[in-house]
Formats: structure tokens, C-alpha cells, sequence
């Protein structure tokens, strides 16, 4: 409903919108996707190096690498999220450090230490999942549906 | 200040990383193997009390492949380890691939037990049991229980 | 005295005898740092949570105010303050410390500018003697109620703000000297449509247009009157988007002229994106700043419009705009003072 009210804006309120949109400075759309495509891809670079180092110092394969990966980039996403560097990062970076998943590590981090100050369980335990929880939610929720497409497709479809 | 953190942090991440590239020290912990990281290799370690040729054949056929990047293969008169590594962009495919190469090995050698790879981690340890197969004390039995131990982590899935 | 639709005349000029402001890192590295009364170097303040150091720069700006004009802290018979946090704990804690009667207000950024008009009315009508009024805002724990934790790395687009750490307070009275109030315009709530909390300045411009035209208008008198007119948040877009709104309006202002708080207050260099905002932003820099300039005689009237967008990270979710206010006073000095 909400939103048809907003699509029935005054005529002096769209004219404003115009006025606005010509004056305000845009995001540089450009300079964002370089950007993020190079600190995402430095991100993983630096996942595979780590990669590299468990399989190459303990008995991993490459299927069960990921695991030790996954943690050891968190961890230092905490580090840095801890230190106060991650979001200078993200400033640059947008997306680049937002979808790895240190990224995802930095959201739940970050609300961690954010609501320290409420105590444990109510402000650490209850809005730790503040950010990720849909992530978290959605994610499931979809490897859910695709997997039962999946299933749905072998069975009848033969695939 | 911000500077200052950022700065740190950075180089804290590059000594942390330049310490994995004292490779010849911490060796010792798994992997003993010569000009290993290469993946050339030309077979020079003639093993002389276990005929390795099967293993030289399957290892040269799967070589031959379009799609195989490097193979390498060890046998004891039952079982037979091959693993190689897939060309990169190949990687697509590599289902396909591994099941294929899994039947032309059975096809080739059906008296031998057949363990195939083509994870990484296989190749580097089926290359250093090859090493291994030229030393004094060793024989089949060791090799066996080798290949034994390769095929289960080969088949680890988490 | 109500001259015109909204504007209030004080007759009897209610003083300005003091004020104080308090600011913490950013602040001090910026381009005013030598106006401030006492700067911090972290934003705890040596306190538990941040909602408490917010506490704790409202009761130093306070005190010093009251300490600058010699007035002990149970001659102040009204408080009138506020700021962004939610049931405005901060100002509550702060007003329970001082003891005197208190009405809290809540103009969001504009809250500096609403305090002092009414503080003028209250006093101007014999109301009260002694009024200390100001506003406060606290980076982190602003960012941690209207949008992500201090630490979370999203992006920011180049239209958004960075929050003042920082408190304003003045001491009003009828007796004594100092820069006198001498007008004040209530604001209205103008909502252009705009809904990118993001976007702050594009969303407020439009109702401090409104506030300085009802000013002019209800006074009688041209801009050029005033030596500046300055904004409180509006930052380099809405500082923009306003000039140019009202030159469409047939408003000459030259641009010099017009100022933003936001602008004023930080370097080049610092990471704020288009400018600064808070409710401590148009406070500190208005009571700072440009009192300071009043004081040695670089400026003899001036129209301090503070803006403020009345949102909250609720109405975003649930789809609603942004509406803004802006409220104006007007502060002169040489007139009767030195």
C-alpha cells in the first residue's frame, strides 16, 4: 500500500525528484565494479593460498579443504572486523568484500561486538544474526527449494 | 590513527603469509617427494623389487589424454592407484571425466583393484609413495597398505 | 510576540550569556577544533557503552556553559534539550544529573535550533531567568540505532553523512550580556517524496527553503539582512539543491553567504562523504564556531536554520518518505553589547 502512495506523488513532490536527482552526486557505478572485482578476487586469492597451505601440510584433499578454508577466513575477517580495518576495506571494496564469505563473517562479527554493551544473552546472543539471519534464512531456504527441484527433475525428468 | 591500523594489519598479514614459504624446513612434516611442486615428471625412479610397469602403462595412457594435464600411478600385484590432474579449463567436466576414466582403467586392467583420482592431494601423495617404492625395506605389503590409506582419503567426503 | 504566519520576535532580546561544546576525535582533527571547549580521543569517553559516553559529553558541555557564566547549576531553572537516541536517554541522564526542571524535545538534527527558539520565548516572556538549552549527538551510537554496527563493512553511497560526535549547549538569560536572540520561525514538516535515509541532505533541503522563505516573509526582510545564513546539516548536495531552490524562488543569496554546518566543521581530507549531520552538529558549530566569530566582531547577524529528517530506521523498512523540518533563529551581536 505503501508503495502505490508513493507511486501517487504530487506533481510538485516529482518535480522535486527531478530537481533532485539531477543535483545529487550519483555513485560511480563504474569505478564500484572494478573495484569490488578486484578486492573480491584478492579475497580469494587469498582463500585458495590458504587452500594450498592445508592440503599441502595436512591431509586434506581438495574435497575436504573447504573446511578448514572457510574457518581460517573468518577468522581473519574477525581479525580485521576486531581491528577496525574491514569496513575501510568495504568503503572501497563494496561488494568485493561483502559476498565472500568473510563478508558474512564481518556482518555477524560486527553485531557481536556492537552489542556487547547489552550484555550476553540479550544483546551478543539475541542481535548477533541481526545482518546475517537472513542470509542465513534465505540461504537454506533456497538450497531447500533447489534441491527439491533437483529431486523432482531426476525422477520424472530423467536428467 | 586509521592509517596506522590498516598498516599494521597489512604487514602482520604478510609476514604471516611469508612464513609458509619456508618450504624446505617444514617439508618434513608430510610430503618428502623431490622437484614435487612440478608437474613434469619423467619417471626417474626406477623401482627394483616391485614391477611397476602396469602402473607406467596406466599412467601413460592416462597421460595421452587431451584433458589430463599430468598422471602418475603405482601398483602391487593386486591393487592399482592411478591419479592425475585435469586441465583447467576441463575442470567443467570432471565427472564426466573421472567416470570415464574409471571405466577405460577397468577396461585395461581388469585383474587389478582400481582406485582413480584426480584430486590434487592424491596426486601429490601417490607420487611421493612412487618415491618411496625405490627405497631399501620397502615392499609390497607396505605399498598395499599405502594404496589402502590413499583410497580412504580419497573417498573422505567432509 | 507572533509577527506574521510563524515567526516569533523576542522583545525584550533574551542573552546568550555562555556556551560550551564538546567533541571527540573526528572533531578534533577537523577544521574548527580550536572552538571547541574540551575534545576527546575515543568515543568511550571512559565509559561502558556509547549510549553512556553520549550521556557523559551533554553533562561536560553543561557544566562548562554553566562554569563559563559563573552560574551554579541550581539557579537554572529549565533544561530544554535532546538528541537522536531513542526516548532520548542520553539528554534524560544528563538532565537528572544537573536536577533542574526539564522538557526534552525531539527535532532530530534540528533539535539545537528548537531548543533555543523556545528557551527565547520562555525567557523573553518571563517564563524563566536561566534556560540551558543544546543538543548532542554520538557517532557510533547514532550508526548503531538508525543503521549497521560501527563495524560493518557496507558500503556507503556519496550522498550520505557522517554523524557529529559532539554537544552544544547555551546558557539564555534575560539579564546579561552577550549575542541576543531577537527572532525565531518554527518549521513545518515538508515531505518532498524522498525515501533514501542515505540521502539526508536531498530530503531536507526542501523544508529549510521553506523555513528561510517563512522567515523572510513573516520579517519583512531580505536576506542580505543577515551576514550569514547558515544551515545545520544539509552537507554539499542539500547545500546545493537548497541554493538552487531558492534562487528558483526569486531568493538572491549569494553563496558565500550561505553556509552548512555540516561543511564548516570538517577538513577536506576526512572521510565524511557530502558533510556532517547530527543533532550535536548545527549545536557545536552554532555555539562554537559561529558565536565565536560573533564575539570578535566578524559577524553581526546571523540566521542559523537547523534541519532535521524525522525518520526512523522503522518507517524506512515500512516503506514510508522522509519528512523533514527546519527551524530558524536569529542571533545578533553589536547591537546593544560590546
Amino acid at each position: 500500500m505503501a508503495n502505490e502512495k508513493r507511486k501517487r506523488l504530487t506533481s510538485t513532490q516529482q518535480e522535486y525528484h527531478l530537481f533532485e536527482k539531477e543535483r545529487e552526486t550519483k555513485r560511480p557505478v563504474a569505478k564500484n565494479c572494478v573495484r569490488a572485482f578486484l578486492v573480491g578476487g584478492l579475497i580469494c586469492a587469498v582463500g585458495q593460498a590458504i587452500s594450498y597451505f592445508y592440503m599441502y601440510f595436512f591431509d586434506f584433499t581438495e574435497q575436504t579443504v573447504g573446511n578448514p578454508t572457510v574457518a581460517t577466513m573468518v577468522f581473519l575477517s574477525m581479525i580485521f572486523t576486531g581491528l577496525g580495518v574491514y569496513d575501510r576495506i568495504a568503503q572501497f571494496a563494496g561488494a568485493g568484500s561483502a559476498v565472500p564469505v568473510t563478508g558474512f563473517g564481518n556482518a555477524v562479527i560486527s553485531a557481536a561486538i556492537e552489542h556487547r554493551t547489552e550484555g550476553f544473552v540479550l544483546g551478543v546472543g539475541a542481535n548477533m544474526f541481526k545482518l546475517a539471519g537472513s542470509v542465513i534464512l534465505f540461504g537454506t531456504f533456497a538450497a531447500f527449494v533447489v534441491a527439491l527441484v533437483k529431486t523432482v527433475a531426476t525422477k520424472w525428468g530423467g536428467l | 590513527m586509521s592509517m596506522r591500523k590498516w598498516l599494521f594489519a597489512t604487514i602482520v598479514i604478510c609476514v604471516w603469509i611469508s612464513g609458509c614459504a619456508k618450504e624446505r624446513e617444514v617439508k618434513q612434516q608430510s610430503l618428502q617427494g623431490s622437484g614435487f611442486m612440478k608437474t613434469n615428471t619423467n619417471g626417474d625412479m626406477q623401482p627394483d623389487h616391485i614391477n611397476q610397469q602396469t602402473a607406467e602403462q596406466a599412467a601413460a595412457r592416462i597421460k595421452a589424454r587431451e584433458d589430463i594435464k599430468d598422471a602418475v600411478a603405482v601398483n602391487t600385484s593386486k591393487k592399482l592407484l592411478v591419479a592425475y590432474q585435469i586441465k583447467h579449463m576441463h575442470r567443467f567436466y570432471r565427472k564426466q571425466i573421472e567416470k570415464e576414466i574409471d571405466r577405460q582403467l577397468m577396461h585395461l586392467f581388469p585383474n587389478y583393484q582400481i582406485v582413480s583420482s584426480s584430486d590434487l592431494k592424491i596426486f601429490w601423495k601417490t607420487k611421493e609413495l612412487r618415491g618411496k617404492i625405490g627405497n631399501k625395506d620397502w615392499n609390497e605389503k607396505k605399498t598395499d597398505q599405502q594404496i589402502e590409506k590413499i583410497r580412504q582419503l580419497s573417498e573422505e567426503r567432509t | 510576540m507572533l509577527k506574521g504566519h510563524r515567526t516569533w520576535v523576542f522583545e525584550n532580546k533574551p542573552a546568550i550569556l555562555s556556551t560550551a561544546t564538546v567533541g571527540g576525535p573526528f572533531e578534533a582533527n577537523g577544521r574548527i577544533a580550536d572552538d571547541f571547549d574540551l575534545l576527546h580521543e575515543d568515543l568511550w569517553l571512559g565509559e561502558q557503552s556509547y549510549e553512556k559516553a553520549h550521556k557523559v559529553l551533554l553533562e561536560e558541555a553543561m557544566f562548562k556553559a554553566m562554569e563559563k557564566a559563573g552560574i551554579a547549576k541550581e539557579k537554572v531553572q529549565l533544561i530544554i534539550a535532546g538528541d537522536l537516541i531513542n526516548q532520548m536517554t542520553p539528554t534524560n541522564f544528563a538532565a537528572r544529573t544537573i536536577g533542574a526542571p526539564y522538557l526534552g524535545v525531539f527535532g532530530a538534527c534540528s533539535t539545537s535550533m528548537e531548543g533555543l527558539a523556545l528557551s527565547a520565548f520562555i525567557v523573553n516572556h518571563g517564563g524563566a531567568d536561566y534556560i540551558l538549552t543544546g543538543a548532542a549527538s554520538h557517532n557510533a551510537a547514532v550508526e548503531k540505532q538508525f543503521r549497521y554496527p560501527t563495524e560493518y563493512g557496507g558500503q556507503k553511497p556519496p550522498t550520505a553523512q557522517w554523524t557529529v560526535t559532539g554537544a552544544g549547549v547555551a546558557l539564555i538569560s534575560t539579564y546579561g550580556d552577550g549575542p541576543r536572540v531577537t527572532s525565531a520561525t518554527i518549521g513545518r514538516v515538508v515531505d518532498m517524496g524522498l525515501s533514501d535515509p542515505f540521502n539526508m541532505g536531498g530530503a531536507m533541503a526542501p523544508a529549510a527553503v521553506d523555513t528561510i522563505e517563512a522567515h523572510l516573509r513573516d520579517m519583512q526582510i531580505d536576506a542580505s539582512y543577515y551576514d550569514l545564513i547558515v544551515t545545520g546539516d544539509l552537507g554539499k548536495i542539500g547545500r546545493e539543491i537548497s541554493l538552487d531552490l531558492l534562487r528558483q524562488h526569486g531568493m538572491n543569496i549569494e553563496e558565500e553567504r550561505y553556509q552548512d554546518c555540516g561543511l564548516i566543521i570538517y577538513r577536506e581530507g576526512q572521510p565524511v562523504l557530502s558533510g556532517a549531520s547530527g543533532a550535536g552538529c548545527s549545536a557545536v558549530v552554532a555555539y562554537g564556531h559561529l558565536l565565536n566569530r560573533m564575539k570578535r566582531g566578524e559577524l553581526k547577524r546571523i540566521l542559523v536554520v537547523a534541519t532535521g529528517a524525522l525518520l526512523s530506521p522503522l518507517s524506512f523498512q515500512q516503506n514510508e518518505t522522509i519528512p523533514c523540518i527546519a527551524h530558524a533563529v536569529a542571533i545578533e551581536h553589536g547591537g546593544d553589547g560590546p
